[in-house]
């Protein structure tokens, strides 16, 4: 009787305590996830609900498109607007999954007549999307280590610049979404290793499906999983658990990857996806190797392994091999070349190279990215390394991997910002955990069961429940004051509050400008907003014929597309190196010659950044070195560009500058009739704020181009270009004619001496002038 | 009782038969005794006004007054109204005659009919659009705009006018030529023709002025005019305009150094300009396609609000602008209750965008709340009235009505109000909110019952 | 000529017999240089490694002509030369045409591209429309060093085949992880890429550790970064053991306040950097 009251009693105390907890989580997740939607917000706030960006804006077209043409005129559609004249395929050469979330949460919405325009869908997707990936993360970090680190890392993770730097209301990007998709696929791994059921392995191959449809770093989770049942094989951790998740999740992911149309048959044709699939046949041999053990002796085993290991591996590395060289398999890409081989990009793709988040990472970048965290997630790591068990096999690997790739690339901080939250998050809360407890020391543990059975069985394995703790709670007097105590927390929470107010000023000082609206601030503290760009894109998209075709470096295709609706040349997907090097030697050659490039593409207009006035930095004079080396990459005999240096090797625009520059297009375009506007009484005319200098070549005139638009700033100018009967062409020395005109023999004899007109027209007053004269 | 509504509808019928379709004769007893035209010629819109005295030199009285359009002009007509000299409006309406089927007649149906020998004196104000036509129709950024319009120099009219005087306002003195039908003076920048005497019916006489006007010629081409009514407390107005400057067109390059050099107020471009909005607007917004106008600003004055409404770039001759204002006014100003279940809103079909307005096409859409009857409607001007449609607004499942109307061609003088009037039950405002708290209640229904119940297949182990 | 060798080295006679002497119906290529170990010239050395490389790709390949000869003058053997050419600096490659003087470009611009093979091999292709395609000799000592560490790591787990229990050894492990990270957090891998001076002396003497601009940094501050957040994630560490601490109360509490301090400390020193590289940065903790 008594025991059984006890007992329902205890499960009563239980049940509410573990409702006052769960209640608590979800308190703490819903928080994080409003402090996250709302920290992300500065830009709308500040200036207002729009795309930021440039890649964004394809994103948003495309998903406009989705939304107005349907799902499979998406995957259908040919995009004539760009790389004019190639055009693209858009549907096979995008990761849909952002559109498709998108386009179905708009649709959802309507089903409901809430009727948002999908452009407030787009801009707000990221913010929405990073309270999913807190949670996820929460979900990962509870499998990993415990609740209380796994709320530590979902508030970390809900503000930590690093991934804000990517999910800024308006910045609507594959990562927004794709941070939540790997986190929950890590999440659903980590489970399915754990329970080694089916179904958490096909959920997991799920998520993956969708962070293949959403990212190209898929490929980082494709490597990483196999990694982590590779070292856990090294390790002698094979389990039967093991081997039913990683070959379910491979079988589905493999098949289900392929069915995204941009990856196609990537998955068993490239390098970078090979790792997984030796992992797949590694992991029947040792299955198969485990079996046979069980059925052999020791030695005949021993001889098994040794002259099968050897023969297997063999044949699998020969065919990898022999694959490659036939073909079949694809090396590595540039971009993940660039990763292993540092140099490599620098060297060999300027493309790449000239993109300035494909730069290594300073130390204070990552100080910057990820503040108290940088410094302590190693003490987490520290602690996953001691207490090692499978699932933190996997985290002490995604974390040495992300860091190497963090360091070489500044773009890849977004893998590591998860990660570097887990583990802070274990830090923090293994920390605070013994802090902050002592009103509950006092309280005896009903786990003293299950201490006693964990020292046995536990070998690295079943340390998740933080049981080291456990026995150390009855020590009373344990050593440290509670003075000390109360300092260490206070110096704790100190430094977690300095990392709260850090990173709102981060994101709303570094994070969240839509960098196509520019504002400015006076002495006085007004703002003045420079809407340059979206001024120009609108002339664009208000004055020109609707099929006219603009040119302009590549970094401003997507937004003319997005903001102007008019066809371009080339834009920031950079699949036709050759079609931008003809842009950038276009831009780099004297007018002349930029025509006859211009005329056979069909250019109708030309659009330049000039930061000249304002003294904007990122225009395209600043750009334009990269221009003439993507242009010599292709065009060595034409464009060189030592000739666009001083002779001291100098990049100069003043009148020290090399005659090539000064006579080229971009110069011309950007600098046309510059030279006669004097910004204050302090400089003289023409005194470019950019570069701090007065311009060299000040007096010219365009032949083939005419002024067509101006912003107000001057930042942005658009040239249209002539037609041929527009123009005094120049003249071409007889000798260098292809037609030589007769030469002209004088009619004139002495006799005729006074000119006359032929068919003179006898004028008649108050008769108008017939057109056929007699 | 409804023998005398009948009656009184077929009355109506025969009237309004009587009013378009009986062909009205010109009475050659009624003489023009004095007319006083002035043409204002100042913007891109002609604004013609006339005080007419007339005189019936017969015995019989006349009810009748025509008034016909000069040739060539009956496509601008905008807008047309006559009123009586204590500035009451007089009925006219569009009619035909005998003989002159090749002009297009108005006909003013008098207050009282003039009895024989009596005057009265009528003031006529008419609207051309599209009248005043830039000549030469391409200049180049530095040139000055000049146009050119064609009228007559007699007032164009059925009847014979003893005597009549013309002046024409221009907004510059800089005229390059005009037609010199003695006698004429110029002074300053208006030009007076006249007095001309005995001016035979249907006289005319080509009057051409070519002139500098560097009014802003700003046209909208099309104006799509949202309104929509929430019986919480607020309506909603929208209007997506699309807006071109249709003077005379820019030709070659423009250039932001010139034009930044040249501060004369007196240009040809169109930076800025008004759009008035109710003093009650709130919750303004004015965006395009790339979103927020930066460089517009609202300016809340006494007893209105002003947009200064600066497209992203000066418009110049040809230049397109498109962009999409919106606005709430609280409900209590324009929508009464009528007693009963009868709602009318009474609210301007067309509204202010900016001075000397010119409308190519309107349509305005008027979205009434969720299950309305009996919608009546009642509009000041001849207005097509196209089906209605139906929308859903936010948590909608029944629909709502849309009123449609449309009309082409108009300007300043077309703001005025409309009314609908329609009867609905207030119960069904709180068809949503209902809607919505019976799926929030079924939602933690489902959530409690998912979490209380256990679904698995078999027992987890854990809990032995 | 000499067919045996690709470059020929020249003292003061020579050169001018092979290519002052003028016209010629061949091109030369003269690197100007000082490889005497006293001259201590580390970049001649490595410039001349490179230009030996693109001398004898010409050499072996297929587009070999006598169009095109590679020279290298010593300034220890015809410092002669170097007067004549008025040249104070080395190493510098100068382009000699068949006919007229050399130009401004026929002098490689080192300063800017650098002294790479390639960048060697795109300027002659540039001056004397002769295409080098530079085959460098496989370079064994990046493979001879992985197959001896291999080697030596096979060998050790060899030699300890019957206690690899040190495999297991997870402070190790943990040390090295930690390593590997801080390498990365502190940027060396920047360090590696863009090879930043070790530290930057100011015209009148004072060193400067840190990097002013927050887009650049110095070796040595990187190694300062290192060991801040080296010590910070100590003194969390310690901190975690003291309050688990099963040992005696005294050595506890000294965990205690040891890590504390160097928690507070060091990253207050991090966070002070941090504050010289940004402008306007707000927040601080104990240090300015």
């Amino acid at each position: 009787m008594s025991q059984t009251y006890t007992k329902k009693s205890s499960i009563s105390k239980l049940n509410s305590k573990a409702g006052i907890s769960s209640l608590l989580i979800f308190v703490i997740l819903l928080l994080a996830w409003i402090a996250g939607f709302s920290s992300r917000l500065f830009a709308v706030i500040r200036f207002e609900s729009i795309i930021h960006e440039f890649d964004p804006w394809f994103n948003y077209r495309a998903t406009a498109y989705m939304v107005k043409h349907g799902f499979y005129n998406f995957l259908n559609w040919f995009d004539e607007r760009a790389w004019y004249p190639l055009g693209r395929i858009v549907g096979g050469t995008v990761y849909p999954g952002l559109m498709i979330t998108s386009g179905s949460i708009h649709y959802l919405l309507h089903l409901l007549h809430i009727n948002v325009h999908i452009r407030d869908i787009c801009v707000f997707l990221a913010p929405v999307f990073s309270g999913l990936t807190s949670i996820s993360t929460y979900y990962l970090t509870k499998e990993l280590w415990s609740k209380g680190a796994g709320l530590f890392a979902a508030c970390f993770i809900a503000i930590v610049p690093g991934y804000i730097s990517r999910s800024v209301a308006g910045s609507y990007d594959n990562e927004g979404i794709a941070i939540f998709a790997l986190q929950f696929t890590y999440f659903l791994w980590i489970k399915s290793v754990k329970t080694g059921s089916v179904f958490w392995a096909v959920a997991s191959a799920l998520s993956y499906f969708y962070m293949v449809s959403a990212w190209g770093g898929y490929v980082f989770i494709i490597n990483l999983i196999p990694l982590h049942v590779f070292v856990l094989l090294l390790m002698g951790r094979f389990s039967n658990r093991l081997f039913t998740s990683y070959t379910t999740f491979y079988i589905l992911g493999l098949i289900m990857s392929m069915q995204i149309p941009f990856v196609g048959f990537q998955p068993i044709r490239t390098s970078e996806h090979m790792a997984a699939s030796g992992v797949f046949a590694l992991m029947f041999a040792v299955a198969t190797l485990k079996y046979l053990q069980s059925m052999m002796s020791k030695s005949e085993f021993k001889s098994l392994v040794i002259y099968g290991g050897l023969i297997a591996a063999g044949i699998v590395f020969g065919t990898v091999v022999l694959l490659t060289y036939a073909g079949f398999i694809a090396p590595w890409s540039g971009r993940f070349y660039s990763l292993w081989d540092t140099g490599y990009a620098k060297i060999h793709i300027p493309i790449i190279a000239s993109v300035s988040e494909h730069q290594p990472t300073t130390w204070f970048a990552f100080f910057f990215d990820l503040h108290v965290l940088v410094a302590t997630f190693p003490a987490g790591l520290w602690y996953c390394i001691k207490n090692i068990n499978d699932e933190r096999v996997f985290v002490v690997l995604y974390a040495l991997s992300a860091v190497y790739f963090a360091g070489v690339m500044v773009r890849l901080m977004l893998t590591l910002t998860p990660v570097v939250c887990i583990l802070s998050g274990i830090a923090f809360s293994g920390l605070l955990e013994l802090f902050l407890r002592d009103d509950e020391i006092a309280k005896p543990e009903e786990s003293g069961d299950e201490e006693h059975t964990t020292p046995k069985n536990r070998k690295y394995d079943k340390v998740g429940r933080v049981p080291k703790m456990k026995h150390e709670l009855n020590k009373e007097p344990d050593g440290i004051g509670p003075n000390i105590r109360t300092i260490i927390s206070v110096v704790i929470l100190l430094l977690l509050m300095l990392f709260a107010v850090h990173c709102t000023w981060v994101t709303s000082n570094a994070y969240s400008s839509p960098s196509i609206v520019l504002a400015s601030y006076s002495g006085d503290g007004t703002r003045q907003i420079l809407d340059d760009f979206r001024e120009a894109y609108f002339w664009l998209s208000q004055n020109t014929a609707d099929e006219a075709r603009v040119m302009s470096w590549w970094d401003y295709g997507y937004q003319i597309a997005g903001m102007a609706n008019r066809t371009t040349l080339v834009d920031n997907n950079t699949w036709n190196n050759s079609h931008i090097a003809l842009v950038g030697k276009a831009m780099s050659s004297n007018e002349s010659a930029a025509y006859t490039i211009m005329t056979a593409l069909d250019v109708d207009y030309v659009l330049v950044i000039f930061g000249g006035v304002i003294g904007y930095s990122g225009d395209d004079i600043n750009k334009f070195l990269w221009m003439v080396r993507i242009a010599e990459g292709e065009h060595p005999k034409d464009i060189k560009e030592s000739n666009y240096f001083t002779e001291q090797g100098e990049f100069r625009i003043d009148g020290e500058g090399s005659p090539t520059l000064l006579n080229c297009l971009m110069y011309k375009l950007s600098y046309y009739r510059f030279g006669e506007l004097k910004l204050d009484y302090r400089t003289p005319a023409g005194y470019d704020r950019t570069r701090n200098a007065v311009i060299g070549n000040k007096d010219f005139q365009l032949t083939y181009l005419e002024e067509a638009y101006t912003t107000e700033h001057w930042l942005v100018r658009i040239y249209r270009v002539k037609k041929p009967d527009e123009f005094n062409r120049p003249r071409i020395p007889v000798a260098n004619r292809l037609v030589k005109s007769p030469n002209f023999v004088s009619k004139k004899s002495t006799k005729r001496k006074r000119g006359t007109l032929k068919n003179k027209p006898v004028i008649v007053k108050g008769k108008r002038l017939s057109s056929k004269q007699s | 009782m409804t023998i005398f509504k009948m009656l009184k509808f077929l009355l109506f019928l025969f009237f309004s038969q009587l009013v378009s379709a009986a062909i009205v004769q010109i009475d050659q007893k009624l003489v023009n005794k004095n007319v006083e035209r002035s043409i204002d010629l100042t913007s891109h819109l002609v604004k013609v006004t006339a005080a007419i005295t007339l005189e019936n030199t017969g015995t019989s009285p006349i009810s009748n007054y025509l008034i016909v359009l000069e040739p060539g002009t009956s496509g601008n007509l905008s807008f047309i109204s006559v009123k009586d000299a204590l500035k009451e409006e007089l009925v006219v309406k569009p009619t035909e005659v005998a003989g002159h089927t090749d002009k297009v007649f108005y006909n003013v149906i008098l207050k009282q009919p003039l009895g024989g020998s009596r005057t009265v004196v009528l003031n006529l104000e008419y609207v051309l659009t599209e009248a005043i036509v830039p000549y030469p129709n391409e200049i180049t950024q530095k040139e000055k705009q000049f146009v050119r319009y064609f009228g007559s120099h007699y007032f164009y009219t059925p009847y014979s006018t003893t005597k009549q005087t013309t002046t024409v306002t221009l907004n510059s003195r800089n005229i390059e030529n005009y037609t010199k039908l003695k006698p004429v003076s110029q002074s300053d920048s208006s030009i007076i023709y006249g007095p001309y005497t005995d001016v035979a019916p249907f006289s005319f006489d080509v009057l051409s002025i070519h002139y500098e006007n560097n009014a802003p010629f700003l046209t909208v081409t099309h104006l799509h005019r949202l309104i929509e009514i929430s019986h919480w407390g607020n309506i909603a107005v929208e209007e997506n305009i699309e807006i071109v400057h249709s003077g005379a067109k820019l030709k070659g390059p423009f250039s932001r150094y010139d034009y930044q050099r040249d501060t004369s107020s007196n240009h040809h471009s169109v930076k800025s300009y008004r759009t008035i909005l109710p003093a009650a607007a709130y919750n303004i917004y004015y965006r395009d396609s790339n979103g927020n106008i930066s460089t517009s600003t609202v300016r809340t004055r006494k007893d209105w609000i002003e947009l200064e409404l600066r497209p992203r770039f000066p418009l110049f001759g040809g230049w397109r602008s498109s962009y999409m204002l919106g606005y709430n006014v609280p409900s209590y100003q324009y929508l009464y209750k009528k007693g009963g279940n009868e709602y009318v809103l009474s609210m301007r079909l067309l509204d202010h965008i900016y001075d000397d307005m010119h409308v190519e096409e309107l349509e305005t859409n008027v979205v009434l709340p969720v299950g309305v009857k009996n919608v009546k409607l009642n509009a000041p001007y001849e207005v097509e009235r196209l089906g209605d449609g139906k929308t859903f607004k936010y948590l909608d499942s029944l629909g709502r009505v849309v009123l449609r109307l449309k009309k082409s061609n108009l300007v300043e003088q077309h703001i005025q109000d409309l009314e609908i009037s329609y009867e609905w039950d207030t119960l069904t405002l709180l068809h949503e909110p209902v809607l919505l708290a019976v799926a929030l209640y079924v939602l933690f229904i489902i959530v409690i019952i998912y979490v209380r119940l256990d679904f698995s297949i078999n027992k987890s182990e854990k809990k032995e | 000529m000499y067919r045996h060798k690709a470059v020929l080295r020249f003292n003061g006679n020579k050169f001018r017999d092979y290519v002052k002497g003028t016209p010629r119906n061949y091109s030369m290529i003269v690197m100007f240089t000082a490889l005497a170990p006293q001259r201590q010239c580390m970049i001649c050395r490595h410039a001349s490694d490179e230009y030996h490389i693109v001398s004898s790709s010409f050499r072996h390949s297929q587009g070999y002509s006598k169009k095109l000869y590679f020279a290298m003058v010593d300034f220890d053997e015809g410092s002669d030369v170097f007067q004549m050419m008025k040249l104070s600096t080395a190493p510098i490659f100068m382009h000699f045409p068949p006919k007229g003087k050399p130009q401004r470009a026929d002098t490689m611009d080192i300063s800017r591209v650098g002294v790479a093979a390639e960048e060697i091999a795109k300027w002659i292709a540039d001056r004397t429309d002769i295409q080098i395609h530079v085959i460098r000799p496989p370079n064994y000592l990046g493979t001879v060093a992985a197959i001896i560490l291999f080697g030596l790591v096979a060998g050790f787990l060899y030699l300890r085949r019957n206690n690899l229990d040190f495999l297991y050894n997870k402070t190790m492990w943990g040390m090295t992880s930690l390593f590997f990270c801080f390498t990365m957090i502190s940027g060396q891998m920047w360090n590696h890429i863009r090879g930043p001076p070790f530290l930057h002396q100011g015209p009148n003497g004072q060193i400067a550790y840190i990097h002013g601009s927050s887009q650049g940094q110095f070796v040595v501050e990187t190694y300062i970064i290192m060991i801040l957040n080296a010590a910070v994630v100590i003194g969390m560490i310690l901190l975690t053991e003291a309050a688990r601490g099963k040992r005696d109360p005294n050595k506890t509490k000294i965990m205690a306040v040891t890590g504390l301090i160097l928690v507070s400390v060091f990253f207050s020193l991090l966070l002070s950097i941090f504050r010289t590289k940004t402008q306007g940065y707000p927040y601080r903790l104990l240090f300015n």
